[in-house]
C-alpha cells in the first residue's frame, strides 16, 4: 500500500496566508559532478545572511541558520529520485518563528525511512534517537542519517512531513519536510 | 591538506588543526579526509584535533568524527577535541560526541 503521511507543523496553513513566502527557489545539483555539490553550501549560506539581520546577532544568527538549512537542503538532494530534477527550498519567517521547508521527490525506500523516523519521534524523545543514529552510523558505513536528528536535538525544532505517492508515477514520493525553530531559541543559543 | 574551504594541517604526528567550512558530500569522503588521524590513534596513540576554526562541519562530518572517537575508544587512544563556545555547531553537537565515549577531553575555549 502507497505510504501517505501528514505528520507534524505545515506551511499550507493560516501561517502561508498570513506570510506567504519570503523567500523560495527551485535548483539542481547533478550529484554525479562533486564541483556541484558545493552549491548547497552556497545557497544555505545566502539565505541565512539574508535572514540574519532580523536578529540581534546576526553572525550567530546566520551559522545556525545556514547549519539548519544546509541540512535540509543536503537531504533534499541526496535523496532526490532523479539527480536532475528540482529540488525546492522555501523560508518563511514569522514574528517568532522561522520556516524552513523542502520539497523533493524521493524513492519508496526514503519515503518509509522518514515515516518510520516520524513514528519513532512520537515514541521518543529527540536526545535518545540523535544518539540511536550516531552510534548506528558511527559503525556502519554508508550515509550518516544525522541531519534531522541533529535539527531537532540541537535547535529544539518542530518538524513537519507530508508524504505522498505521485499521481502519474506511484512508485515516486513527493516529500515535504517543514521545520519550524523559534527565534528565542537562536536568540538563546 | 588544502583545500578552497577548508585546510587540514598537522602540527605533529598527534596533533591536527582543521579550519574553514567542511560540508562534504557523505560520512565515507570524510573517512579518506581522516585517515592520517585514524591511523594514529588506530596505533593507541594520542590525537588532538583543533577545530577552533571550522565554521561549518555537515552532519556527514559529525558522523566521520564519530567513527574517529570509536576508534579512539577501541584502542583506549587518548582523544583531545578543542572547539570554540562561539560557535553554535561546536556548542551543541560537540558536546554530545562525549556520549560515545566518556574519556574523550573536550575544550571550549
Amino acid at each position: 500500500m502507497p505510504i501517505q503521511t501528514r505528520y507534524g507543523i505545515s506551511l499550507d496553513t493560516d501561517i502561508q496566508k498570513t506570510w506567504g513566502a519570503d523567500f523560495s527557489i527551485d535548483f539542481v545539483v547533478p550529484l554525479e559532478l562533486v564541483s556541484q555539490w558545493r552549491r548547497c553550501g552556497l545557497v544555505s549560506d545566502f539565505l541565512a545572511n539574508y535572514h540574519s539581520f532580523c536578529f540581534n546577532d546576526p553572525k550567530k544568527a546566520l551559522s545556525i541558520l545556514s547549519t539548519i538549512i544546509n541540512e535540509l537542503l543536503e537531504n533534499a538532494v541526496k535523496f532526490s529520485i532523479d539527480k536532475n530534477k528540482l529540488v525546492t527550498l522555501s523560508l518563511r519567517h514569522s514574528n517568532h518563528t522561522i520556516y524552513i521547508e523542502t520539497i523533493n521527490i524521493a524513492h519508496q525506500e526514503n519515503a518509509s525511512k522518514l515515516n518510520e523516523f516520524a513514528f519513532k519521534l512520537d515514541q521518543n524523545d529527540a536526545d535518545t534517537l540523535f544518539f540511536e543514529q550516531l552510534e548506528t552510523a558511527a559503525t556502519t558505513s554508508g550515509l550518516s542519517g544525522l541531519g534531522l536528528h541533529s535539527i531537532i536535538k540541537d535547535y529544539d525544532a518542530q518538524l513537519g512531513l507530508l508524504i505522498y505517492p505521485k499521481i502519474d508515477e506511484p512508485q515516486c514520493y513527493e516529500v515535504t519536510i517543514t521545520i519550524a525553530i523559534d527565534l528565542s531559541t537562536i536568540n538563546a543559543l | 591538506m588544502d583545500n578552497d574551504d577548508y585546510k587540514i594541517h598537522f602540527d605533529s604526528p598527534n596533533k591536527v588543526i582543521i579550519s574553514g567550512v567542511l560540508r562534504l558530500q557523505s560520512p565515507n569522503i570524510y573517512d579518506d579526509l581522516f585517515a592520517p588521524i585514524r591511523d594514529t590513534i588506530s596505533q593507541g596513540q594520542s590525537m588532538t584535533m583543533d577545530i577552533q576554526n571550522v565554521s561549518f562541519l555537515n552532519s556527514s562530518g559529525i558522523t566521520a568524527l564519530a567513527r574517529l572517537i570509536i576508534v579512539a575508544r577501541t584502542h583506549d587512544a587518548p582523544f583531545f577535541i578543542i572547539g570554540k563556545e562561539e560557535i553554535p555547531w561546536q556548542k551543541k553537537s560537540i558536546v554530545s560526541l562525549k556520549r560515545l565515549w566518556p574519556k574523550l577531553e573536550i575544550t571550549l575555549t
